[in-house]
């Protein structure tokens, strides 16, 4: 049951965009789809709307094929586009009633979401008067406003800024309870940490890294030890152990085994160095996708 | 079906309370109520002109030099319905009489000294720009009417021979020209229907590519197929066309009705020349739904190719030549509506909209012609729009360079 992508290809000209990607999701909630610019999840995404067209592999929503008549969803495009011209309300009716919306719940779903996000002054005005984070609010509206099963969002929160970006965030919360399966993509590694309990990761195409965004974190191991500490402690820190980030309060270093920080703990201890803080921690997905996707 | 509908509406609203689409039709609606009044605009500057009904002259004859005819003139301008009053009076008490407007003007008659014979002077309240002539020839021709009938009364003509050659004569006109007036009509309706088809078909490529700039087509695509986009999209513009045209024709026909003289033979001639019927009407329509659907599924496809506004003219380039090559063939060709060359454009798709139409309102078009020419458009049009679907749907979602024909015929294979 659900979303389910099996070894999707898609090939313009001689270059293999999407190279037999495989999501199975079972169950609601978040999906990150990762990989650097070009990697192919913006062409992933249209293949699963149907927009684009597949070369190979089939993908299915509760064993059909995904289409308005399976399946109630919504995208929101990484390139943001709304009819500067026309009034909010009028293109928020028109996408709704396109959507298969009546007419009445397309109202009464129009000006709820414009109150709930703070656009409601602006229901009968042109949409090019909007700033452009609010522009973004109703290109969301205009993905989630006849309650999708499946909800595709491409970079959902680029160009917003903090308060727009939590307004935004708390809508994503709400549609996650409301058992919405949902497919992110997003640069900010912190925002996929923050929903996804899977990920796919991308290189050009191909999957480089995929499964449960902890147990991927755990396979990492503990290999990043944190130190916080007001001392110089370089002399103590072994040749086989890095710095990655030199603080003021402290270090990060990059470390080979657990027994190599256990060792460098005592050595500090003996020597009477005041320790704040000693952790040993997974890498963050930051570093993952550097690791993975990072030439 | 519902969604196209949707997506018809939303056009229709969309396109109908643009500023731009409102402003062009009230010029329009306009300037056809101007054009139809122009002969009434000139009449206003030229009222002088014609002669006045209801009009008081004063009628001065100090030498007697009508003598008993003075009173038959009075007698044939009751006819005309002017009061000429020829009780002596001083000239000068004459003039401020004129100047308060109370009568129209003076007529003196006086005797030229050299010849002997009488001679007219007219004084009224005009400058130099007044013209009197038809008063003046109205005063002279009823003086010299008395003349030649005393005259002939004198060499003893009877009454009623006298009045047989008074009386006026009929006369018609009958231009040989004529039959060859109609190519102006065939002109005027290719000139039309290529106006017509070819702006509202220029006008979906506007709305599609800037759906494409705009991005809007991302969210649009997934709301519904391109398939309603496209075709509800043509169809809207389509509509709008049409509803601007009959609005415009209507205001013409309202106008005319209202505004210009029915005397006014110049006019009528050609009107009366059209050969409107309702049939006839009810093709001209066809072929501007057939000839816009065409044109505007080829316009439409155009739109999608481009990513921005801009590149969209040099987009439309073989199209618009298409377009004019087939306007210019129906164009010339009205002039000789029995050439092969004028059959030609009347049966080929591209142009038959603009060539058929003309031939059939100045009647010049057998049934067998229009029904050929109806189903090959028709199939045209029909295979046009099959393609244009699918090169639509392939290409509506490409971005970056401009789309070629091959890659467009390669994205329309893919769907």
């Amino acid at each position: 049951m659900g979303l389910k992508i099996d070894k999707v290809s898609k090939t313009y000209g001689d270059k293999k965009v999407v190279d037999s990607i495989s999501i199975n999701m079972e169950k609601p909630g978040v999906y990150g789809l990762l990989g650097a610019n070009g990697a192919g999840k913006t062409t992933t995404m249209r293949m699963i709307l149907n927009i684009i067209q597949k070369d190979e592999g089939e993908i299915t929503w509760n064993g059909k094929k995904v289409c308005k008549e399976n399946v109630r969803f919504g995208y929101l495009p990484e390139e943001r586009g709304i009819y500067g011209k026309a009034k909010l309300y009028d293109q928020l009716m028109y996408f709704a009633t396109l959507k298969g919306m009546k007419k009445e719940d397309a109202k009464e779903a129009t000006i709820s979401w414009c109150k709930r996000l703070g656009l409601e002054e602006y229901l009968y005005k042109p949409a090019e008067q909007l700033s452009k984070g609010n522009q973004q609010k109703v290109q969301l509206m205009i993905a989630i406003i006849h309650k999708p099963e499946l909800l595709i969002l491409d970079e959902p929160f680029s160009g917003l800024d903090p308060v727009n970006t939590k307004i935004i965030k708390e809508i994503i919360m709400d549609l996650i309870k409301q058992g919405t399966y949902i497919i992110l993509s997003s640069h900010q590694m912190a925002v996929v940490e923050e929903y996804c309990q899977d990920i796919v990761m991308l290189k050009q195409g191909k999957t480089v890294l995929q499964g449960n965004l902890n147990e991927i974190k755990r396979a990492y191991g503990r290999n990043n030890l944190l130190i916080e500490t007001y001392e110089n402690i370089e002399s103590y820190i072994p040749n086989n152990m890095k710095i990655i980030d030199k603080k003021a309060n402290g270090y990060e270093l990059k470390i080979e085994n657990e027994e190599d920080a256990q060792k460098l703990l005592q050595s500090l201890v003996q020597n009477k160095i005041g320790i704040q803080k000693f952790e040993l921690k997974e890498p963050s997905l930051q570093e993952i996708f550097i690791d993975k996707v990072g030439e | 079906m519902k969604d196209m509908l949707t997506v018809l509406k939303y056009t229709i609203k969309e396109n109908i309370s643009k500023k731009s689409f409102i402003i062009t039709t009230a010029i329009l609606v306009l300037l056809i109520v101007i054009i139809c009044n122009i002969p009434n605009i000139i009449n206003l500057f030229e009222d002088d002109e014609a002669v006045p009904e209801n009009a008081k002259f004063i009628v001065l004859d100090d030498e007697d030099l009508m003598a008993e005819n003075l009173n038959a003139l009075v007698e044939a301008g009751k006819l005309i319905n002017w009061d000429l009053e020829t009780e002596k009076q001083s000239i000068e008490d004459a003039i401020e009489r004129v100047k308060q407007g109370e009568v129209e003007g003076i007529v003196e008659i006086l005797k030229n000294e050299e010849t002997g014979m009488i001679k007219l002077r007219y004084t009224s309240n005009g400058s130099m720009f007044t013209d009197d002539n038809s008063v003046v020839t109205q005063f002279i021709s009823m003086i010299k009417g008395m003349q030649i009938n005393n005259a002939l009364i004198q060499a003893n003509v009877s009454i009623e021979q006298i009045s047989a050659i008074n009386s006026e004569i009929e006369f018609e006109t009958k231009h040989l020209d004529d039959e060859n007036d109609n190519f102006g009509i065939a002109m005027a309706a290719s000139f039309i229907l290529f106006f017509a088809v070819y702006f509202y078909g220029n006008s979906v490529a506007v709305s599609v590519s800037s759906e494409k700039t705009s991005r809007v087509m991302e969210t649009l695509v997934t709301s519904t197929t391109p398939r309603n986009i496209i075709i509800g999209k043509t169809i809207a513009m389509g509509l709008i066309g049409l509803g601007q045209m009959l609005l415009l024709i209507l205001t013409a026909v309202v106008s005319y009705k209202l505004f210009i003289p029915a005397d006014l033979d110049f006019i009528s001639s050609i009107i009366g020349s059209i050969n409107l019927s309702v049939s006839s009407v009810l093709i001209c329509i066809v072929y501007f739904v057939l000839g816009y659907t065409v044109y505007a599924f080829l316009n439409a496809v155009t739109g999608a190719t481009v990513s921005k506004v801009e590149d969209l003219q040099s987009a439309q380039t073989p199209i618009a030549l298409i377009a004019l090559v087939s306007f210019y063939l129906a164009y010339f060709t009205s002039t000789m509506p029995d050439s092969s060359a004028s059959k030609f454009a009347s049966m080929f798709p591209f142009s038959s909209a603009f060539s058929m139409p003309g031939r059939i309102l100045a009647g010049g078009a057998t049934s067998l012609e229009i029904t050929a020419s109806i189903a090959i458009l028709l199939l045209t049009a029909v295979l046009l729009t099959i393609i244009s679907i699918k090169a639509y749907s392939g290409a509506v979602l490409h971005y970056g360079k401009r789309l070629n024909i091959k890659e467009l015929f390669k994205l329309s294979k893919e769907q």
